[in-house]
């Protein structure tokens, strides 16, 4: 596997998958400052699929509209850009982040549900910190571990000789990758957000969420994933064949001032979160 | 938390974050997917009676929260004794088995001590809590960065920690009379 390089590893997945671009265009669009509802309303109606999804959470519980929305118009008016951005996230990567992972031993769609708890993670540590977006760290959050998808069925062979070097305690599992692949699932998600043209804060989250202090310009999206992470795995979220074998970064912790009792204050802050916060998820499945 | 830490699990009633519950009758009381969260397993010897808490976190940063009974490792040891109490248990002689408390890891990329410990810190507040309220602590699988899934079944007194890579395993049989093959 040593010497397979990225473009042909992407290349030889079948069924990659693909973020839809109306999800790109919606980031885009909401981040130009000359949005209007018109306009975020018709990037999403490009995809009819997510245009019903977004309609039908919008209309859930979880978000307790006091009358029903009939137009993806009114939705965005109703709930405003940064809630319907997140929103349509959560519509479009579901079809994606549903699929279960069998070389990461991540069965059903404990992929999914462990995306929405890094996103909440990380989303409660931005809002915490105060550091970046939450919104923003919601996103790359649910999207920070897409490169599993593509590695998942090139790990198969190498998992033994990975796994040998973890359980030893010589390696965190993504540093094990590195070793024995040459690349993590990081790299190659951050090589299909590229390919997707996401923002580069996605793509630096896709890269670095194992490894924060690598960030080239340090990032505060980057730390708050990280640390979203460690908070979701602390909780059982996404515990696959990895299980809680990866570092976390004091350098992470330090930028956002985030001590021994300040990470139990986030766990405590993180748990009220989630359970006010999952249903999201749940509810997209559905939809 | 369904995925690979459920399949298998059978019919045992599943014991959620911050939760406590007695076992009926047979029943099996099991947790899914433990990180950093602890398991607190117990057994009346006179009653026969199971129980089983999910702590979460080690203490409570703010006292006057009230909370789930067993969402703080500091109180879900006498919050599930109270529970087992009132279905007719002597709480004093409760003997305990303590799965979970994994962390991320904290090797030579890292500062140690300094970085949060929090598996470590739920373990630690148990073991002081069946310390301070005279309980036997008689096994315990904790620590590592692996997940973990423990059932006990309330007949038997038998603890069983399934994970990734290991399976399942006995851990012990937390009524006397069985037989014991505690792995402390």
């Amino acid at each position: 596997m040593r010497g397979v390089t990225l473009d042909s590893l992407l290349g030889s997945v079948p069924d990659l998958p693909a973020l839809p671009s109306a999800v790109t265009q919606v980031l885009k669009e909401t981040a130009s400052g000359s949005a209007t509802a018109g306009s975020v309303a018709n990037a999403i109606l490009a995809d009819p699929g997510i245009s019903a999804r977004v309609l039908r959470l919008a209309n859930s519980a979880y978000y307790g509209l006091s009358r029903e929305v009939a137009r993806v118009q009114d939705a965005v008016v109703v709930l405003g850009f940064r809630t319907v951005r997140s929103l349509v996230l959560v519509a479009g990567t579901y079809p994606l982040l549903r699929r279960p992972l069998e070389s990461y031993r991540l069965d059903g769609e404990e992929l999914w549900r462990y995306a929405g708890a890094v996103a909440i993670g990380a989303q409660t540590v931005a809002a915490q910190s105060g550091a970046c977006d939450p919104d923003e760290a919601f996103g790359c959050g649910l999207l920070h571990d897409i490169g599993r998808i593509a590695l998942d069925e090139s790990l198969g062979d190498r998992l033994p000789i990975i796994l040998r070097m973890t359980s030893d305690g010589l390696a965190s599992f993504d540093e094990a990758e590195r070793v024995h692949l040459g690349f993590d699932h990081g790299e190659v998600g951050a090589h299909m957000a590229r390919d997707w043209n996401l923002p580069a804060a996605y793509v630096a989250a896709m890269q670095y969420h194992h490894r924060p202090e690598e960030t080239p310009a340090h990032s505060p999206i980057v730390d708050s994933v990280h640390i979203g992470m460690a908070l979701a795995l602390a909780m059982g979220h996404g515990l696959g064949i990895d299980g809680l074998g990866h570092r976390l970064s004091p350098d992470a912790l330090d930028r956002l001032r985030v001590d021994g009792v300040g990470f139990e204050r986030l766990a405590a802050e993180y748990t009220h979160a989630y359970a006010k916060h999952s249903n999201l998820f749940e509810l997209a499945a559905a939809a | 938390m369904i995925g690979w830490l459920t399949s298998g699990a059978g019919s045992a009633r599943t014991v959620g974050m911050g939760e406590v519950a007695v076992a009926r009758t047979k029943e099996r009381l099991q947790c899914i997917g433990l990180g950093s969260c602890l398991a607190i397993l117990a057994l009346d010897p006179e009653s026969g009676r199971v129980g089983l808490a999910h702590a979460v976190l080690p203490r409570p940063l703010d006292p006057n929260e009230t909370t789930a009974p067993a969402k703080y490792a500091s109180l879900a040891l006498r919050n599930l004794a109270a529970a087992m109490a009132e279905e007719g248990s002597d709480s004093m002689k409760l003997l305990i088995a303590l799965v979970g408390g994994a962390q991320l890891l904290t090797g030579a990329m890292t500062r140690g001590a300094a970085l949060p410990q929090l598996g470590a810190r739920n373990v630690e507040e148990a073991r002081l809590q069946v310390k301070a309220l005279g309980f036997t602590l008689v096994a315990e699988d904790v620590g590592g960065s692996v997940g973990r899934t423990v059932t006990i079944d309330g007949e038997s007194g038998k603890v069983t920690v399934r994970t990734t890579l290991g399976g399942s395993q006995v851990l012990c049989h937390l009524r006397p009379e069985a037989e014991v093959s505690c792995a402390a």
